[in-house]
This record gives C-alpha cells, structure tokens and sequence, in this order.
C-alpha cells in the first residue's frame, strides 16, 4: 500500500472513523496502531526494524536527560546509520543492481523501500534526541509516545520531518471532530493527487522521451534545456504533491504537520530557495548540522584566531563556509551513496558559497546603482536567476549517474541543433507525438500546468480553501467536482499502487 | 542595551534596523552567515555563550527578540 | 447536521457522476453469449474458454439432432469465473447437462485483464463481491504475467483501468473494441472463416519435451477446489456434469492423462476430443480447418466437431429431439440455422 493508492484512501476513511469515534485521551494510541498497521501493509518484515529504531532513539534521549557526553550522542548518531546502511544498502543490493541501472530502474530503485521510510525516521528521532541533548525538551517517558512519534503514518513515507515538541503534543491533546477540518484536509490531499497524478505522471513521460532516460537521446541542443526544467518540475510536483496527501491527512486527523514547499519556484536567491524546497529537511540539517557546528566550541575558538587576521565578517564566512560544505555533504549521503547525490549536493553548496563569497562585491555594487535594489526588473532577473540554478540542482538528483547525466547536459553544446518535436505519423506507430505526448495528453499538462501556475499565485495571498468555502455553493461544488473528476479520469495511474513517489527511497 | 545590541546589529547587516517584522531569521533578513557574526560579536560584547539551541527563529525573530536572549543569558 | 447533508448530497453527485463514466466508458471487448431469446430450458450448456466458442456451433447439433443448447465460455476464463458464470446462469435456466473444456486446467486464476473484461460483463450481484474477493493471481508462468493494471480494485470499479479511454471519446472508438471479432454469433458459438496455416506441425496430444517449455500437468489445488465447486453445484441443481477437451494442437499428453485420472477419481466423465481415434473420426484438415491458432476453428472446422459432439450427445441418450417436439423454441433455432447458412454461403470474410 502506497500512499496515492485506492488503499490508502480506504486505510485513511477507517482510521478516520476510529479516531473520531474514540476519546480525546485515546486518539493517540489510533494513531501509533494505524502506524504499526500501515508499516506492517507496506514492509511487513521492518517492523522489527522500526522497534528497533524507536528503542535506540528512546533509550539514547532518556540518557542524554542527565548525561550530556558528546561522545554518546556520536554513539547514537554511528549505530543509527550504521542501522540505515545495513538495511538500506542490504535491501539495495539484494534487490539486484540491473534495477539501479536503467533509467527506470532508477525509480524503481526508490521502490526497494527497505526499510520504508528509515532515512526520514532517522532524522527525526536523532533531532528528538538532540534536542533532549541540548536540553530544550525533556526526554519522552513513555516508550509508545517516542514510538507513535517516530511512525506517524501520514509522514513516514516521505516527511515532511517533525520535529518532538510539535507533533507529540498534538497527538496526545487529540482532536474533536471538525467538519472543516476534515473538508479541508480532504481538498488538500485532493490537491496532491491532481498534481501527482495528472501533472507529475505526464512530466515523467516528457522528461524519459527528453532525455531517453538518460540512455542516449534524440533531443539535444535547447531540448537540453527544457528537459532540465521538466525535470525540476516532476520533482517538484511528485515531490510536494505527496507533502499535500499527506499533511492533507494529518489535517484530517486535525493533525497540523510542517510544510515542506512554499512557492520555491518564486525564491530570489538559493537560501531562500532552501527555505522554501524540502523546507523541513533544509530547517533540520541547519538546527542540528550547521548550528551545532558553527555554534561548537571548536568553531567558536577558530572564529577568534581568524578574526585577527581576516576581520570578523572574513572570519565568520570561513566558519559558515565550512558548515555549508559539512550540511551538504550530509545531505548528499543522506539521499545516497549514489555519485549524483553527492555531485548534486556539492552543487548546491557551490550555489551557497559563492553566494556567501560575492556578498561584499554585490554589496559595492548595489550601493552604487541604490535604484536597482528593489525594482521590478531586477527582481525578475533574481528570480530568474534563482531558477536556473536551483533546476540543474534537480536535474542533478535525478539523474542515474553522473557519466550519462553529464553526458546529456553536454549535449546542450556538443549537438545545439534542434529537432522537431512533433513526431508524426510515420515515424511512430499510434499516431502524432508531442515531447511522447499524444496530442490530448500534452493538452492536458498544458491546461492542468495552467491550472496549477492560478491556483499557487491565488493560494500566495489567501488559501485557496478558504477562498473556496467563501464561495456560493454552486460554483464551488462545480470546481470541485471538475477536480475531482479531472484526477480520476485524466490522472496517470492503474497499475496496483498506482505509482511510487522518488522520495520515498531516502 | 538595546542600543547596543541594535548598533551591532546595524553594523554587521543595515537591514534589520529598517525591519520591523516579527521574523529576521525566518524572512531571510540575517542569513546563516550573519548569524555566525552576531553570535560572536555578542558573546563578545556581553560576556555570554550562546548555544546551537538558542539558534531558534523565535529567539531570532525581532531586535526586541535578541535582546531577551542576551538578558537571559546572562 | 445540515453541512453533513450537503457532505452526503455531493459524494452522491460524484458517485453518480464517476458511475456515468465508468458506463461511458467500458469497453466491449470480452464476448459473452446473449443466450435470452433461447428460453429457460436447454439440453446442454458448455462452459470453458475460447477453445469452446470457436469450437462448438449449437447451431450444427440442432440440425443434426435436434438438441438445444449453448456455449457460455469466455475468453480465458479460469474455472472460477466459469463456476460463478454458472452459478448466475443456472438460477435462470434449467439444462441437462453442463460440458466443462479443460483448457482452464492449464492454469489456475488466469490472466487479469480477461479477467477484468469477464467480470465487466457480469452483472452486480453479491456472487460478483464474492468472486472478486476470492479470485487470486495466477502463477502459471506459460502465461502473461498478472498484468498491474487490473487487480481487485479495478474488478470492482473498472473504471480504474479504463478511465484513459476518454481519449477515445473524441477518436470516436469508445464502443467499437470487438474489432469485428464477434461479429456473428450464434448461440454463444463464434463464427469465423479465417484459415491458419501452421508453421510448425505439432502432432495431437504432444509430449511436454516435444511441444518443449516446462509446465504444471497436475491438476493444481486450486483447480480442485473450484471444480469441487462446480461439481456441487451441478449436483445441487440435478445437472450432469462432463468434462471434456476439444481439439487443441497444443494440449499435452501430460495433461490428458492427468485430466482423465481425475475424472476417473471424481467420478465425472470424460470426452478427449484430442485422442487418436477421435481425431481419425474428425478428420480435421489442417490446410484449411484452423482459424487462428492451433486450438481454435473457422466454420469448416467447427462444423466436423459439432456433428462429432452432436453424435456423441445422442449416444447418451438423455435427450429428445425438439424438432419433433415442436416446441416454442423450434422457429428460433431454425432462424439461428438459415442465418448460419447465409453467414456460411456469402463470399466475405
């Protein structure tokens, strides 16, 4: 069972049933149930493995209550991963590496969930124990708590990655019925499968008939270019349209989770993007990873003997310099030992550093022309800019592995003529193509992209849903109705779960 | 103090004495490379350690903000 | 209480709305006989898989004999959904005798896109739950493997797997997916006058290493299970149950004997339409018998094994000739017959 699944919707309809009809006081053990129930469904065989994962984590925070050896938080952090590797890569290998090799088979790899969802349970129970560590919570007594915690159901696929102090207290006040709740929750999940669906599921057949799933393509030159964007865009969209099942869920359980997009298509420049892009992940590797460097005695200590020879501003971004490449390179090995994680990872830091090395100059410059800070057209081109870069990110943590990746980007220059993008009859069998589109697909991703750009600029000012519920009941069930239907019948699915998301490997 | 506290901010990034928002760390208004300044020159000027903890976007989220860390650190 | 009422108001219009176009758009694909206007009372109903209907002309044994009947299999049908396509059908009609082909002994819960489309034409009833419920996926390897796009789900609401047929609304091919494949039909029978030339000669009945590939001859657990169903159920409603294979290039010997032990074991008789002395009987033609594959027949081959099976019929002696009878059914079966001939003596395909 997957979470874009006919299942899954059945899994969410009982569980809804049973929450609301049990106490306020009792809401929490329905949830750490239908969690076990729902990991139980999906990996059987891990559910030892996600005990296992709880009992460390739990055993790690109660310690780190009145012990606060660093030693033993760096115990807890090796024998975690060592956990993650031995079930991660274990499973990978088994599962045998022709299925890593294709193009498909790169997605599908992402299917060897093994266990499901360890890498974002990992994030979150080792961010429980540090935060008992550094003493801004106390340490969890109850066992079933931590455990409940850590399996949440909506969010252990794939995130977005909760923090103890907001997530728990949620789940032990428990919730009473609300029908807007549950209305709202419902459009949101709605929403996520609109995207999925419809949108994501047609981007991946332009991005594989683009690229030829990175195994040799037709398309080079300025086709180069749009298949970097479409690749941005099919992450994003698989990506934040299963962030909106799932906090769609939690909401109806009137479970409020942490967003993890936020317009990052409208960022400026690449923190920003990184605060509006897997924003959980970003927020957790800057709390535990960047500040508990930069904020360490050893940082602090060099902070001062550099001070003296570069000046305080020289000092401080060698120091963040130095915690921005500790970040990345976690979050590379986080996504994977695959080479393209990493080199996507060192381009994002690349992004960042540089950002932090031109600061000075483009501080100079924008004292000199003081008009073109703040006007229109320069923020386009921040925009724009900001875009560019963070799409080759994307692109970088899809590809199968570097050599072909590179390979195609290569292309851009190496082949710069342009093909046609019509295919028509004669060359393939089962008439016209657009970009491996048949005309009425491509039709639809255009009209459902369209659809999306009017409903995210509205959604900037005013939720959407609100919007909605103010709306005269007749037009509002029709728009409802239209998405409805427009997911069921023009969504890409069919096949048992429908289809996997990519984050879910990680 | 606060003055203090403001002149230092100002010195290290002239933005936040114009922001009168609720979320400096958050809107991006000091990034993770001003932050690292702040915290050594504070820790310098007041005498305090401030810890990886109280990198937090409330403890960070005004000048007014700031100054309660600063107070209460020391 | 008043916003829950509107909360039911539009899950009813959705529902409504998706069952429209779950009818707009399922496809016509699996044939299955309309067997109405032939009254609810027959001498005889096969049951099986294509094997049958390319096969067995009710039309021929009524001419020959006198006998009424038809043929109710489906394209790949395993011997599940032919138990519940009886089950169906015999709380409808009264018949004699049930003859069940053993094409379905070959695998177990067969292939689930024919799976989909026998069940898309099965009427919703709480036996149709129950066969989605228990039908499983198939493990014979000789066969396309269970295909991801039909499963539980989608038997039950098939607009699941069909919903990417709204591009052919605008195509203009939404109902047209017989392909002219049954498009004469008497009885359930479906006639057809292609001719398949063999490209490679088999004999009747080959051994498992001459035909070459590995499969399952014995008559598997699940295959028991729902023949014990079947078998019940004949014996419930006082209907002689009997098993038989038609012509098939392709059945092992393996197989046969097998299938003729479990007869024997079950008590059931057995028809093995593939043994030497009914071949010989038959004299099928092989330049000119065979319509598209080893197992299935244009009319000229049908015809030789009607006349067989309607020979065999009168041997058992349990039924009258409704042509001196004279009953109600008499001028229908005579249409169905001089339709047959004018489908038979016209020149096209």
């Amino acid at each position: 069972m997957g979470l874009v699944s006919v299942w899954f919707l059945i899994f969410m309809a009982a569980v809804t049933l049973v929450y609301y009809l049990v106490p306020q006081k009792g809401q929490w053990i329905v949830l750490l149930l239908a969690s076990l129930t729902f990991y139980g469904l999906c990996a059987k065989g891990f559910l030892v493995c996600l005990l296992l994962f709880a009992v460390i984590v739990y055993l790690f925070a109660k310690r780190f209550e009145t012990d606060k050896k660093p030693l033993l938080v760096l115990l807890e952090i090796i024998l975690l991963i060592a956990l993650v590797i031995v079930l991660k890569y274990a499973g990978w290998f088994g599962s045998g590496l022709e299925g890593v090799l294709g193009w498909i088979g790169s997605f599908r790899a992402a299917q060897y969930v093994v266990p499901l969802g360890i890498s974002y349970i990992m994030l979150m129970g080792l961010g429980y124990s540090l935060d008992v560590y550094r003493g801004t919570i106390h340490a969890e007594g109850n066992f079933l708590k931590v455990l409940g915690f850590l399996a949440f159901f909506p969010a252990l696929t794939q995130g977005p990655i909760n923090r103890f102090a907001d997530l728990v207290p949620q789940m032990e006040q428990g919730n009473r019925f609300r029908y807007e709740t549950l209305v709202f929750g419902v459009q949101r999940m709605l929403w996520g499968f609109f995207k999925k669906l419809v949108i994501a599921g047609r981007l991946a057949l332009v991005m594989t008939e683009l690229t030829g799933g990175w195994k040799g393509s037709t398309y080079s030159g300025i086709y180069v270019f749009l298949a970097v964007i479409v690749c941005s865009f099919y992450l994003f969209m698989d990506f934040s349209g299963c962030m909106d099942i799932v906090i769609g869920a939690a909401e109806i359980l009137g479970i409020k989770l942490p967003e993890n997009f936020d317009h990052p298509y409208l960022a400026e420049n690449m923190p920003q993007f990184w605060r509006k892009w897997h924003i959980t992940l970003g927020a957790w590797l800057r709390d535990y990873v960047l500040y508990s460097f930069t904020m360490s005695g050893a940082a602090k200590k060099m902070n001062r003997t550099l001070r003296e020879r570069i000046g305080r501003r020289g000092a401080s971004s060698v120091i963040s310099i130095i915690g921005v490449l500790f970040v990345w390179l976690v979050f590379g090995l986080w996504h994977g030992i695959a080479g393209s994680f990493l080199i996507a990872a060192a381009y994002y830091a690349l992004t960042i550093i540089v950002g932090i090395l031109i600061e000075a100059p483009v501080k100079k410059f924008h004292a000199r022309f003081p008009r073109l800070n703040g006007s229109v057209g320069f923020q386009i081109f921040r925009v724009v800019r900001t875009f560019i870069l963070s799409i080759q990110g994307a692109y970088l943590m899809l590809i199968p592995n570097v050599k072909s990746g590179f390979a195609y980007l290569l292309s851009f220059f190496t082949r710069p003529t342009a093909q046609l993008v019509v295919k028509t009859e004669g060359e393939l069998a089962g008439g016209i193509r657009i970009l491996g589109l048949d005309p009425y697909d491509f039709v639809i991703l255009i009209l459902a992209f369209a659809f999306w750009i009017v409903v995210s600029l509205l959604h900037r000012k005013k939720d959407v849903r609100l919007r909605l519920a103010g709306m005269h009941i007749v037009p509002r069930w029709m728009i409802l109705l239209a998405v409805v239907l427009a997911t069921v019948l023009f969504g890409l699915y069919g096949g048992g779960d429908m289809a996997s998301f990519i984050y879910q490997g990680f | 103090m606060k003055e203090k506290i403001l002149e230092i901010l100002t010195e290290i990034n002239e933005d936040i004495a114009t922001y009168e928002g609720d979320g400096l760390l958050e809107d991006g208004i000091i990034a993770s490379l001003d932050v690292i300044e702040i915290v050594s020159a504070l820790e310098d000027e007041f005498g305090i350690i401030i810890a990886a903890k109280s990198i937090t976007k409330e403890n960070f989220a005004s000048v007014d903000s700031i100054c309660a860390l600063v107070e209460s650190l020391q | 209480m008043k916003k829950l009422g509107k909360a039911v108001l539009f899950c009813l219009i959705l529902t409504l709305l998706l069952a429209l176009f779950n009818k707009i758009l399922m496809p016509d694909t699996q044939f299955r006989a309309d067997t109405k206007e032939l009254g609810n009372e027959v001498d005889y109903i096969f049951l099986g898989t294509s094997n049958v209907f390319y096969c067995v002309n009710p039309v021929i044994i009524w001419n020959e004999k006198g006998y009424t009947g038809y043929d109710l299999s489906l394209e790949q049908a395993p011997l599940i959904v032919s138990y519940y396509q009886l089950k169906e059908e015999l709380q409808k009609v009264r018949t004699k005798t049930v003859f069940l082909d053993c094409a379905a002994f070959e695998y177990n819960y067969g292939v689930p896109s024919m799976n989909q489309l026998a069940l898309d034409k099965m009427p919703f009833s709480w036996d149709k739950l129950k066969l989605i419920y228990e039908l499983g996926e198939d493990d014979a390897d000789h066969h396309v493997a269970a295909e991801q796009t039909y499963n539980k789900i989608s038997y039950l609401i098939p607009l699941y797997s069909f919903h990417e047929r709204w591009k052919e609304i605008f195509e203009g091919t939404l109902k047209s997916r017989y392909h002219g494949k049954y498009e004469h039909t008497f009885a359930g029978y479906v006639a057809n006058k292609d001719h398949y030339i063999f490209k490679k000669d088999y004999r009747w009945l080959p051994t498992m290493e001459e035909f070459g590939g590995v499969y399952e001859t014995d008559v598997t657990p699940v295959n028991r299970e729902w023949f014990g169903k079947i078998r019940d159920l004949c014996e419930a409603k006082g209907v002689e149950l009997v098993l038989i294979k038609t012509p098939s290039k392709g059945w092992l010997v393996e197989m046969s004997k097998s299938l003729k032990a479990f007869a024997q074991e079950e008590g059931v008789e057995y028809l093995e339409m593939n043994d030497e002395t009914v071949i010989t009987a038959l004299s099928l033609d092989e330049q000119n018998d065979f319509c598209d594959t080893s197992s299935h027949f244009n009319i000229y081959g049908t015809e030789k094994i009607s006349r067989y099976l309607a020979a065999y019929m009168e041997k058992k002696a349990a039924y009258t000739d409704q042509r001196i009878q004279g009953t109600g059914v008499n001028a229908y079966w005579n249409q169905l017959y001089e339709e047959y001939l004018e489908y038979k003596n016209t020149d096209t395909q």
